[in-house]
């Protein structure tokens, strides 16, 4: 299971990758790996203002369907709609193809809060 | 009587298993003071009691003939093969096909449905039934409100009074707003709609043939509905479909109504089903159950639930609607009676109604009867002298069972709601238009036909 | 979304002698224009053009199957061939009491299947009896003052509940404070849908050890914010909920109301009653308990039983007896004035009523006692059979009429349930209650027989004896099926949910 060193996690498994005061999010490969095969993502709109912990997107497998948290607030500045035609990015590209949507952060200390790459495999492993 | 299997010896051995020593030790979880209810019902009957029993019940009710009642239910022409086929007891006790390795056969008839009811309205997407038709109207309401994000419904009171019931009290607790708009004469205007349309509206609801039996101009109201962004619901008899254009090609979003006319016994109004078909666009939003086909291990087609994460079984307090039953065993009666009847028997029953009652309507107006002219298709109204109710007992004197009361609130003054289907005989017009013309005329004798009882108590259980 | 005309072939060939087969048809598949089964009569007459203006028709008929009678019968035939059900299969779903449908039921149906809702009501007269009975009757067996026959099914039943507990808080000027439903973790799926769809926020409490609802955590999440409790009981783990009159002491205390699912009835119909319990609202699944036909998923019936207080607030139109100088007469009662309104159309699903009240007829009084005795009674023994066939029950105590079992760790439940296919056992309710994980909830029923309830146990114990034997049997079971594991990824990626004559 993999959890790149560059970016940054909520405990509640999205990935986030910071560029300037936008970030891109996604969900982890261990999140993945526990929900299944991806049929279907349900995105957020562009434009929609979002507050941290907000559920703005859902993940659904056939027997599951999982809620995608903000994991900061800000604006919603673009999703990823190839996911609508092909989910099992979200699988096969975690951190790549499968990312979700991307937010203006309203405040950039919100990324303070985040936690590292170890400390999300430690929340991970005690699932 | 009772269909328990135990000898006395097979309990006792049970119990011994367990480990207890009577059956109630095994209730030993339950508070003392819940014990042994003094439950009033009657003692059990054995079988040749018991139907004699319902036959005195049944005897004490008149059954119509002649297909004249309508208001969203009608007698049609099953087939006997229908009911045969579809009653086979795999079908009638089997439970809901989460195990799809042995359940393709209700799979596969519901993955059938689903690609009639596509044909039938032209909307690629159906689900696997609903409760009714009031009760899919009011999913339909909710399911414009998610996709747009506005919370007020228009609905013209054209569509099925107990279906704009069944919404209102739906919509309620979401506080949704509803704006009705009643019918001009007795049609929806596409001008008063449009007076009522704005940004805030998520979707128009309009039936057709409405309530009254007149059909509506729906490519009209489509297009001022979709002007404003909203969705455009119809609310549609199946049969007609048969012969009339189909919601998809009047630019419906939603098409939605009552499947019992395509097969199933009126059965004192249920149970039938409901049935909803969208657009590709609407799919995520659908409610209910759907099938879906895909392919076993070996590669063989095989059916299965599917798209099952918009449900409340996965979601809980997220899912689409509460909805967890579909009425499986009503749509596929009317599955096998569409296949039983095909296009062309689908189309001599729409049009053999729609004849009838244009004959009925024609043979009314000869006896000088107010039969309200408009395009209709196998119902219509009719003004009559004497309350809507008092007209309806008075033929039921005659054993003619006909005249759905129509209220108030449509502005019509007494009138009633006659209908005809293919099994509308020649018999049976002229014996409706006698009778009726004789109650209509027999106005001033109406002291005879007023109840003399009195009522000295009422009770509601 | 819809099937290609023909599919390009993107399995693999395998050497699998089921791949030879061919894939059973559809009912399009068999048709051929110009056959037809079916001939009604026929008006002939003006054309339709004339009569309704040709703008208003289709432009040509729909594309439905032309099969003669016999292609027909066969078809359907066939697929009924493909289909368990219990009158052919062991059928132990827990939570759904798929027992014995008797078939006097039906026959009496039938006397009532072509009366007319909109009648005049002094031709039916024995319907509007019937349904009037059959109300007093389920009034006495669950304890409540007046019940309401409309509800369409268990699910909707609780949505007419829910919605009179709001419309009661409405009234008493409380609709604004209340806010909450509490759930357990273990209730159905449909309890926090309902609450939803009346504009409330779920608030779930968690299991105890004992299995049943956490009582200090109830007491934590119980207010005067708190619109009502949802309970099943006994509870989905099959356990009774012995802390229920302190439970209803505390919610009425708040001012919540107690709302009983009847899913799960069959444990107690005829020995205790939910009235007593202390539930202000009941509903009643009538597939289960009183044997309409779960049909594969419907038509269901859920009346829905209420206290005193709460008989304003039911939907209308109810069924009033009225005592004239002429004898007795029914009729509808459409003059309610705190109805919520109405929740279907017509009077519910009637000729379920007819088959529900046929049973209560036949078992009566005593009869229903039996039932819950001997449902518990087969499911305790099987509990025994069970752990002695190698299976866990985490929640080890005498259960009522149904109880949950692991398999043993290691194995998934989903293959042991897929390998019972196989013996032509269909398998219990797996992975519910969602509080026990691999769960297994079996429910027998009281209409099974010993010599079942023993071939049921002997059949869990050989799947597990061949899983020790021959490991990857178990993952690939079933085998001989109608068909094998299903592709539900794919079926849920590209939905094909239509047959589609031509491409679109």
């Amino acid at each position: 299971m993999e959890t790149p060193e560059h970016l940054k996690y909520r405990d509640t498994h999205e990935w986030s990758k910071v560029d300037g005061d936008v970030i891109t999010v996604g969900i982890t490969d261990f999140a993945q790996d526990a929900l299944g095969d991806v049929v279907f993502v349900e995105l957020p709109e562009v434009g929609d203002e979002v507050a941290l912990g907000d559920s703005i997107a859902v993940v659904e497998s056939v027997k599951t369907a999982s809620d995608i948290y903000a994991p900061a607030s800000g604006e919603i500045t673009e999703v990823n709609s190839a996911l609508e035609s092909s989910p099992e990015q979200v699988n096969e590209a975690p951190y790549g193809d499968g990312w979700m949507f991307k937010i203006r952060l309203s405040d950039l200390s919100q990324l303070d809060t985040m936690i590292d790459a170890a400390t999300y495999d430690d929340v991970a492993e005690a699932e | 009587m009772h269909y328990l299997p135990h000898t006395p010896e097979d309990i006792a051995h049970m119990l011994e298993v367990i480990g207890v020593d009577s059956i109630d030790a095994l209730f030993a979880d339950m508070p003392q003071a819940l014990h042994n209810p003094n439950i009033n019902v009657p003692a059990g009957l054995d079988e040749v009691s018991l139907l004699n029993h319902l036959r005195d019940l049944a005897a004490k009710n008149q059954t119509p003939t002649g297909g004249l009642l309508g208001g969203g239910t009608r007698q049609h022409f099953i087939p006997s093969v229908t009911p045969h086929l579809a009653m086979q007891s795999e079908f009638v006790t089997a439970y809901t096909p989460y195990q799809p390795e042995v359940a393709q056969g209700l799979l596969q008839a519901t993955f059938e449905y689903q690609s009639m009811m596509a044909e039938l309205t032209g909307l690629p997407i159906s689900n696997a039934s609903m409760y009714d038709g009031a009760s899919s109207v009011a999913e339909a309401a909710l399911l414009a409100v998610r996709q747009t994000k506005r919370k007020r419904v228009v609905v013209s009171t054209g569509v099925h009074p107990e279906a704009r019931e069944v919404m209102a009290t739906y919509l309620k607790p979401l506080d949704i707003a509803i704006s009705e708009v009643n019918l001009e004469q007795l049609t929806t205007s596409t001008d008063v709609i449009s007076n009522e349309l704005g940004d805030d509206v998520a979707c128009v609801i309009v039936q057709n043939p409405n309530f009254l039996g007149y059909l509506e101009t729906m490519p009209t109201l489509a297009e001022a509905t979709h002007d404003v962004g909203a969705l455009f619901i119809a609310v549609v008899d199946p049969l007609s479909l048969a012969v009339l254009a189909s919601p998809a090609e009047y630019g419906a979003d939603i098409a939605v109504g009552d499947g019992q006319v395509l097969g199933n016994p009126t059965n004192f109004g249920g149970p039938s089903f409901g049935f909803m078909t969208v657009t590709d666009a609407l799919l995520r939003q659908l409610p209910g159950r759907i099938v879906g086909e895909t392919t076993d291990v070996d590669g063989k087609r095989a059916f299965v639930l599917t798209l099952q994460a918009r449900e409340q079984h996965i979601r809980r307090s997220k899912a689409k609607s509460n909805i967890c039953s579909n009425h499986q065993l009503a749509a596929l009666m009317a599955t096998v009676n569409m296949a039983a009847l095909g296009p062309q028997g689908l189309v001599e029953l729409a049009t053999s109604s729609v004849r009838a009652a244009h004959t009925l309507a024609n043979k009314l107006e000869a006896s000088s009867l107010n039969v309200l002219r408009g395009t209709f298709f196998n119902e219509f109204v009719v003004q009559t002298n004497r309350p809507a109710t008092d007209v309806r007992r008075l033929l039921a004197e005659h054993n003619i069972h006909a005249g759905v009361p129509v209220s108030p609130s449509y502005g019509l003054g007494d009138a009633i709601i006659l209908a005809a289907t293919e099994l509308t005989q020649d018999d049976d017009i002229i014996n409706l238009v006698d009778a009726l013309s004789e109650i209509d005329a027999n106005i001033d004798a109406n002291q005879v036909d007023t109840p003399v009882e009195k009522v000295l108590e009422v009770a509601h259980d | 979304m819809i099937k290609e005309p023909e599919a390009p072939v993107t399995t693999p060939i395998t050497t699998s002698s089921k791949q030879l087969e061919a894939d059973f048809p559809l009912i399009f598949e068999r048709a051929k224009p110009g056959r037809r089964a079916a001939h009604p009569p026929v008006r002939e007459g003006a054309d339709l053009a004339d009569l309704l203006g040709a703008d208003n028709l289709r432009q040509s008929p729909p594309k439905l199957p032309e099969v003669s009678e016999l292609d027909l019968v066969r078809h359907y035939t066939q697929l009924a061939h493909r289909q368990m059900s219990i009158d052919a299969n062991a059928y132990f779903l827990g939570s759904c009491t798929m027992k014995y449908n008797p078939k006097v039921n039906e026959e009496a149906a039938k006397l009532f299947a072509d009366i007319h809702p909109y009648q005049d009501p002094d031709s039916v007269q024995g319907a509007l009896e019937l349904l009037y009975n059959l109300q007093s009757y389920l009034e006495q067996i669950t304890g409540m003052d007046a019940i309401t026959l409309q509800p369409a099914a268990g699910a909707h039943g609780e949505l007419t509940g829910i919605l009179m507990i709001r419309a009661y808080h409405d009234a008493n000027g409380e609709g604004d404070t209340r806010t909450k439903v509490i759930v357990p973790d273990g209730a159905h799926g449909t309890n926090p849908a309902t609450a939803t769809m009346v504009g409330y926020k779920v608030v779930e409490v968690p299991t105890a050890a004992s299995g049943e609802v956490d009582i200090n955590a109830l007491k934590d999440v119980l207010d005067e914010s708190v619109a009502a409790i949802m309970l099943t009981n006994p509870n989905t783990l099959g356990i009774f909920e012995t802390n229920i009159l302190e439970i209803s002491r505390l919610a009425h205390e708040v001012g919540a109301q107690l709302y009983y699912d009847g899913a799960n009835t069959n444990a107690i119909v005829g020995r205790a009653r939910p009235g007593d319990m202390g539930f202000d609202v009941v509903h009643l699944n009538l597939h289960k308990t009183f044997t309409t036909p779960h049909g594969g998923g419907g038509p269901g019936t859920g009346p829905v039983g209420v206290k005193a207080h709460l008989a304003d607030f039911l939907p209308k139109p109810r069924i009033k007896q009225e005592v004239t100088t002429d004898g007795t007469r029914f009729d509808f009662d459409e003059d309610i004035p705190h109805s919520i309104g109405r929740m279907r159309s017509y009077y519910g699903n009637f000729g379920n009523l007819v088959r529900a009240y046929t049973y209560i007829c036949a078992l009566g009084c005593e009869g229903l006692k039996d039932v819950s005795g001997m449902a518990v009674l087969n499911a305790n023994y099987l509990r025994i059979k069970l752990k002695e066939a190698g299976y866990n029950v985490p929640f080890d105590r005498i259960n009522m009429h149904e109880f949950v079992a692991q398999p043993p760790d290691g194995l998934k439940t989903l293959d042991i349930a897929k390998a019972m296919l196989d013996y032509g056992v269909h398998p219990m309710t797996v992975y519910f209650p969602l509080v026990v994980k691999e769960a297994m909830m079996v429910e027998p029923t009281e209409t099974e027989s010993l010599e079942t309830l023993d071939a049921y146990a002997e059949v869990l114990a050989d799947v597990l004896k061949r899983a020790e034997h021959d490991p990857d049997f178990l993952h690939e079971a079933p085998f001989d099926t109608p068909v094998r594991r299903l592709d539900e990824v794919k079926a849920a990626r590209q939905p094909v949910l239509r047959y589609a004559s031509e491409p679109s």
